[in-house]
């Protein structure tokens, strides 16, 4: 059990949330949505400074905002793209994001990006290197990274310790925080053969800030991680044997491809009450106002 | 640095990237349940689809012109032409209409014109609103000093001079209209975001002329000149157009 005031690393937990995707900015603001934060992709406006921002400061002023990047590159030999980080840390504090997350990976070489989350070998060389890096973004970003557990769908032969090992002795050694994505353990837990439950009893709870959620595609001899679907029930039971033993921390459900409603979208979302009794308690005292159906983005009375 | 990680995803890279895979990935690869050369394939496959549906995205009128599976191989082509090179993907379709220049399909330079004015949209959406010049600052310029004048304009605007006519078919795009049949059409369309929206606006060759000039920050004086006079009175009522349109927001 964690003490409380060790929880999250201090973090609020945010309750329920959803990520933000551009078909949804109206719905979001004309309506009353009863999930309690937004996570964004950051890399979405960090070079923009028309439409998608202007959406998000009027959504960012009504609705706790987190964000998630995918183009941080922590694992890559490439030099660090401190551009990037400074870019990061203007639109944290423009919109007031609780804190700032990215993918234990990396996308690319100098000059060259492949723009997918690549795996690494799991070596103390490597663990070396991305704690070497995680500190400058620390460093710079003033605040503890948020770093999520990958889906991967190759290893390494020369990798010497599981993910597992390497996510806790990375925690160790920077005083990260850890964004836990339990549908990508269970996708890499079906594609590597490991049993799951090997992989939650070494992660230092502690550190967990945040959950993801996210529907994947089955194809028989292995699964991807495609976020294009709703969240099957195995998934939903990983998250409740992981939430507790963070003392409960923000979930947040990723829908990324054949995006639905933003209805659609959050009533899935809500269907983490269904694993977790005790966060329904939290969220009956949280959101007291009726649900009001919002008719133009599909909703039926 | 790790030297070892280094060529490690220096491999990978390669492995995902080059046309053709390595020929024994499991000399690297081993320890997951799924077969290398099958795990492997997944990262293949994820670079071009994602890159694919980038350029999809952004260019969906020119895809609907060429046709769906014609467009899956443009697609492709470029993307092994031009390899991504940003940290994010925000840009990368700036370099897809001038790589369109360089291939050999026919009509590439029709398909290029439709291409800019698609990412020309794209820039605009993403660029910030200025308020519009003040006619009030106008009404104070002497008029010993319009010749001088140089005009600021908005950052979202582009002016796209062109030989066909690629604003129609956009809008029959928009639309979702039978596209027009291929036509030459001299001139030139300019985009701008302002408070009402995205906006088209059609230029005759004298405005495209002169609004390139413009954006370009030649001075008043120099971007009339050659302006035949009987235009002028057509190019002062465009101008006052522009004004309302905020394509201008400063004087300097």
């Amino acid at each position: 059990m964690i003490a409380p005031s060790k929880q999250r690393m201090g973090q609020p937990n945010l309750g329920i949330g959803v990520g933000l995707r551009g078909q949804h900015y109206r719905a979001i603001l004309d309506g009353q949505p009863q999930i309690g934060f937004l996570e964004i992709i950051s890399d979405n406006y960090m070079e923009s400074a028309g439409r998608p921002l202007e959406f998000l400061d009027r959504i960012a002023a009504q609705h706790a905002v987190v964000m998630h990047g995918v183009s941080l590159s922590i694992g890559s030999t490439a030099p660090l793209n401190r551009t990037y980080v400074r870019n990061l840390k203007t639109l944290r504090d423009r919109i007031k994001a609780r804190w700032v997350s990215d993918h234990l990976c990396w996308t690319g070489l100098a000059g060259r990006n492949t723009h997918d989350l690549l795996p690494l070998p799991y070596t103390k060389e490597t663990l070396r290197h991305v704690c070497e890096r995680i500190r400058k973004v620390q460093d710079m970003l003033e605040a503890p990274l948020i770093i999520e557990n990958p889906s991967t769908y190759i290893g390494f032969a020369e990798s010497t310790m599981s993910e597992w090992d390497f996510i806790a002795a990375m925690c160790d050694r920077t005083g990260c925080g850890l964004l836990l994505d339990v549908n990508n353990i269970f996708v890499s837990a079906r594609n590597h053969g490991f049993d799951s439950t090997d992989y939650l009893a070494a992660i230092p709870w502690e550190r967990v800030v945040q959950f993801h959620v996210a529907g994947h595609s089955d194809e028989g001899t292995h699964v991807v991680d495609t976020h294009d679907g709703p969240v099957i029930d195995p998934v939903w039971e990983l998250l409740a044997q992981a939430w507790p033993r963070a003392g409960g921390a923000s979930i947040l459900l990723e829908w990324d491809a054949k995006i639905p409603s933003f209805i659609e979208v959050e009533q899935e979302a809500l269907r983490a009450r269904d694993y977790l009794p005790q966060l329904a308690t939290h969220l009956a005292s949280a959101h007291h106002s009726p649900r009001r159906i919002n008719k133009r983005v599909g909703g039926a009375a | 640095m790790s030297a070892v990680l280094a060529r490690r995803q220096r491999w990978l890279y390669a492995a995902i990237v080059d046309t053709n895979g390595p020929r024994d990935p499991t000399k690297v690869l081993g320890g997951a349940a799924v077969p290398a050369a099958l795990g492997l394939s997944i990262y293949r496959h994820a670079y071009r689809a994602r890159l694919r549906d980038c350029v999809a995205d952004d260019f969906s009128a020119v895809a609907q012109v060429v046709g769906e599976q014609a467009f899956t191989n443009l697609a492709d082509s470029f993307v092994a032409a031009c390899p991504p090179m940003d940290a994010t993907l925000n840009a990368y379709g700036r370099f897809f209409p001038p790589w369109l220049l360089t291939t050999r399909i026919p009509a590439r330079v029709r398909l290029a014109e439709l291409a800019r004015l698609e990412w020309a949209l794209v820039e605009a959406i993403h660029a910030a609103i200025a308020p519009s010049l003040n006619a009030a600052a106008l009404a104070g310029v002497a008029p010993q000093a319009w010749a001088t004048i140089r005009l600021v304009v908005a950052p979202s605007l582009r002016v796209l001079p062109g030989r066909y006519h690629t604003n129609a078919v956009y809008e029959a795009f928009r639309l979702s209209k039978p596209l027009p049949s291929p036509q030459r059409k001299n001139g030139g369309v300019a985009v701008i975001r302002n408070a009402e929206g995205l906006m088209r606006v059609e230029l005759n060759v004298d405005e495209t002329k002169v609004l390139s000039r413009l954006s370009n920050g030649f001075p008043l004086g120099e971007a009339l000149e050659g302006l035949p006079a009987a235009r002028l009175t057509m190019i002062r009522q465009a101008f006052a157009r522009w004004l309302i349109q905020g394509f201008f927001t400063a004087l300097r």
